[in-house]
């Protein structure tokens, strides 16, 4: 492809190298390249103009890499980046993505509560970082792989709450559609009184659109069998946000259409598109971190406390790697644990076998004070002795720590 | 004027900061937590959970890191991080950017070579 002699043959050429772009946006960048190609050809002749653009693959790929979606990636990597602002508020009408819903509604990492709506204008709540603030996960519990050991059963019930709501939804209005007056309420005041009305037809039947279709449009994507765990529950997860809404507004509706008020139930509706959501994210994860915590590698207590109140033990371990090393698995000089080889074939491999299994295991509450005597008895029916003393070293070294702020540190 | 200084220096900190945490992470691995303190220890290196947090999650993605859990005596297992064999060719990649980069600064600051 080195021997080109005229500008037409070196423009179909970028041509080809440039079919991932669509249309209109090829003829443009084709059209700005010819141009200058032509003018330097009239200056320095052809054959000098090809030779300074070099060859056509590696011009495509400049142009393909300087048209590339930044906001694509940044929301890939958790970094919200609506279409764009109006008035300081944030619009997005590009239709929903799972990455966006990753990095806006449930976005752990990121402390921001508020965040830029997925899908119009205005800001969603990010359930993540609330988990986050109400000391339930670390922002850094969840991360990509997590989602893929979320037990099959915690996350089918995730998934089938939009579908029931919808069909509540749609069952509700259904079956008051005769019942009801020509005309029905659109909207409440701020007492939860209706205060304006609308054709009971039109009313419901946008109702009932908006019940079902979502669900129709989405449901055949999250039931894939390809589809990974992370897609389905973050879209399963959006969907609800939108159905608790249309029930709730379908319920009053229905409530309120003969004239009366059934009281200010609004507050309900919205408290209901945070918490369902909240829960359906909330619980799978947390099962999923039990199945990865099932098999945690015991530490060795050190470095447990929190730096301020343990300044000589922490710089004990900055100045000393050999610690580190221990901690990787291979034999140190301070590895207290004799099993220290044993620990690491028992992690991940055998996670993962577990989940082969079906991933049926019994769930704990999320006590958190529980783990280190259950570890200890484990250890000590082994008779890895040495395990025992690691773990009494570790909870003395927890109570110690636990005195001040206790609650504080565990939320770290 | 000081806010725009800070400004400034948030810009600086956050292009480095990656280089900083695998520099960190070089020497033995760290939870979440660790990483702040040890970075709220350096003046001129704080840098916010908000940062450091999803600056992780992307090293992980890109195969930079490696994460491992660990039982914690005051709360649920931490998760800890530390180098892969990628982050190792990328710590020493980066490392002498840096320092290409902060000479050739420093050169032009200083007034020195390179004038004319």
């Amino acid at each position: 492809m080195s021997e080109i002699r005229t500008i037409d043959a070196y423009i179909a050429e970028v041509r080809a190298h440039l079919a991932p772009l669509g249309a209109s946006q090829r003829d443009e960048v084709l059209a700005e390249l010819e141009s200058l190609l032509r003018a330097d050809a009239d200056r320095a002749g052809e054959a000098a103009a090809l030779e300074a653009v070099g060859d056509s693959e590696t011009y495509a790929a400049g142009v393909l890499e300087a048209l590339h979606d930044d906001a694509d990636d940044a929301e890939a990597a958790g970094q919200p980046t609506p279409q764009g602002t109006v008035l300081g508020m944030p619009y997005d009408f590009r239709g929903m993505s799972v990455d966006r819903i990753g990095s806006r509604v449930w976005n752990p990492a990121a402390p921001r509560i508020f965040m830029p709506r997925m899908f119009g204008l205005g800001w969603t709540f990010n359930l993540g970082a609330i988990a986050v603030k109400l000391g339930l996960i670390r922002p850094d519990d969840v991360g990509e792989d997590s989602y893929e050991r979320i037990p099959p059963v915690a996350l089918a019930v995730a998934v089938a709450v939009p579908a029931l709501l919808a069909v509540a939804a749609a069952a509700v209005l259904l079956v008051a559609w005769p019942m009801l007056p020509a005309k029905v309420p659109t909207h409440w005041g701020v007492s939860g009184a209706p205060d304006d009305w609308g054709s009971r037809d039109v009313v419901l039947s946008i109702l009932l659109a908006f019940a079902v279709v979502p669900a129709a449009l989405t449901y055949p994507m999250i039931l894939r069998r390809r589809t990974s765990a992370r897609s389905r529950l973050l879209s399963a997860a959006a969907l609800a946000m939108e159905a608790v809404l249309v029930l709730g507004i379908a319920v009053l509706t229905v409530l309120d259409a003969n004239g009366g008020s059934s009281g200010n139930w609004m507050w309900l509706v919205v408290l209901g598109v945070l918490v369902v959501p909240f829960f359906m994210l909330y619980v799978p994860m947390r099962r999923g971190l039990h199945v990865e915590w099932r098999e945690v590698v015991p530490s060795d207590g050190e470095g447990d406390c929190h730096a301020d109140q343990h300044p000589a033990e922490r710089s004990a371990r900055v100045g000393a790697p050999g610690d580190h090393r221990a901690c990787r698995g291979a034999a140190g000089p301070r590895d207290l644990r004799p099993g220290g080889d044993v620990a690491h074939p028992r992690g991940p491999a055998r996670v993962r076998e577990a989940l082969a299994v079906g991933g049926h295991h019994p769930v704990r509450e999320p006590d958190r004070r529980d783990r280190v005597p259950r570890r200890r008895a484990q250890a000590g029916e082994g008779g890895r002795s040495a395990h025992h003393s690691v773990f009494r070293a570790a909870r003395a070294t927890a109570q110690a720590c636990r005195p001040g702020d206790g609650r504080a540190l565990r939320r770290l | 004027m000081a806010q725009a200084r800070d400004e400034r220096a948030t810009q600086f900190r956050k292009g480095a900061l990656e280089l900083v945490i695998l520099a960190l992470l070089d020497r033995g691995e760290l939870y979440g937590v660790e990483i702040v303190d040890r970075l709220a220890e350096r003046s001129g290196l704080e840098a916010s959970a908000g940062t450091v947090y999803p600056l992780l999650s992307r090293l992980k993605k890109a195969g930079v890191v490696d994460t491992t859990w660990r039982e914690s005596p005051v709360g649920p297992p931490r998760k800890y991080y530390r180098l892969s064999t990628a982050g190792h060719r990328e710590l020493a990649e980066m490392t002498r950017l840096w320092r290409d980069i902060s000479d050739a600064i420093d050169e032009v600051l200083t007034g020195g070579a390179g004038n004319e």
